[in-house]
């Protein structure tokens, strides 16, 4: 990047001119691309955010958790926007916590209460007369 | 050189095959039993324990009535599944796509499909879980292949 004050060229990412001292950043446009949305470019992409994941989870598994996936994944999104990357990656873990354990209850409860309900079909079809 | 092709990937095609006959399998039962009047399909928790309505809830009766081409029914069971699932993994597909391609993406979808879920969920039970416009119909005792519309019926078997 070229210093606005002198024009003379300095490394991408420095804050300061090496030859005339001013701030490199006062343009509040640069401070945008190159602070906060620049930041990707260096930092590689975005953490997966699990939010296909914890929307299916909303609805297959009938848990609060998946809304609680779904607030971590857009909070993946807005830290990452915002250049905070470890953040961004900490919401990505929660995401994907309550993603998995939504899951795994939703699964094991739904197996539980299908057992539970063909146990009760199968004793309701034998007291009505046996012939089941 | 190109990208091997779909088939080449070894993880591929016995994937796809297990998808395509758990789907068969899926659709036949549905069509075979419909939800609305079989008592074993697993039922939502969330209901059962709290006698509010999920956003998933009526989402198998759903699914059950899209098996035997029953439109108008599928979605008065769960718009949102019918309707809204489908918009939404387009439009966070097309967000990837963008990512992907470099160019930066607003966190703005992920919230605004956080509120929609949230307003939905409180629809549903909103004036009560029995009363709302947008809850699933109460089960019909009667084989609804050829009804339009399962509700009005006051009877609920759950």
């Amino acid at each position: 990047m070229f210093c606005r004050h002198c024009g003379s060229e300095n490394p991408s990412g420095a804050t300061l001119c090496m030859q005339c001292g001013k701030s490199l950043a006062t343009n509040p446009y640069q401070t945008a691309t190159r602070g906060n949305f620049g930041g990707n470019a260096t930092m590689g992409s975005k953490p997966k955010n699990y939010l296909v994941e914890s929307i299916l989870v909303t609805f297959c598994c009938c848990l609060p958790l998946g809304i609680a996936g779904i607030v971590f994944a857009a909070q993946v999104d807005s830290k990452w926007n915002a250049g905070d990357q470890a953040g961004a990656i900490e919401s990505a873990n929660n995401a994907k916590k309550f993603t998995l354990i939504g899951f795994g209850i939703g699964l094991i409860l739904n197996l539980l209460i299908f057992g539970l309900q063909i146990v009760a079909v199968i004793g309701a079809a034998a007291n009505q007369g046996g012939n089941f | 050189m190109p990208p091997d092709p779909p088939w080449k990937n070894s993880r591929a095609l016995p994937i796809s095959l297990l998808l395509i006959v758990l789907a068969s399998v899926l659709i036949w039962t549905l069509r075979t039993y419909q939800p609305s009047t079989t008592a074993w399909y697993p039922k939502c928790v969330f209901y059962q324990a709290t006698g509010f309505h999920c956003p998933g809830c009526g989402g198998t009766r759903a699914i059950g009535a899209l098996a035997v081409g029953n439109l108008p029914l599928a979605i008065r069971n769960n718009p949102m599944l019918i309707l809204g699932v489908p918009a939404m993994l387009l439009l966070v597909g097309l967000q990837r796509r963008r990512e992907k391609a470099g160019r930066l993406t607003s966190p703005r979808l992920a919230w605004t499909l956080f509120l929609i879920l949230v307003l939905y969920f409180i629809a549903r039970n909103v004036p009560s879980p029995t009363r709302s416009w947008l809850a699933p119909p109460a089960a019909v005792k009667a084989d609804y292949r050829d009804a339009p519309f399962a509700d009005g019926d006051a009877s609920r078997l759950d």
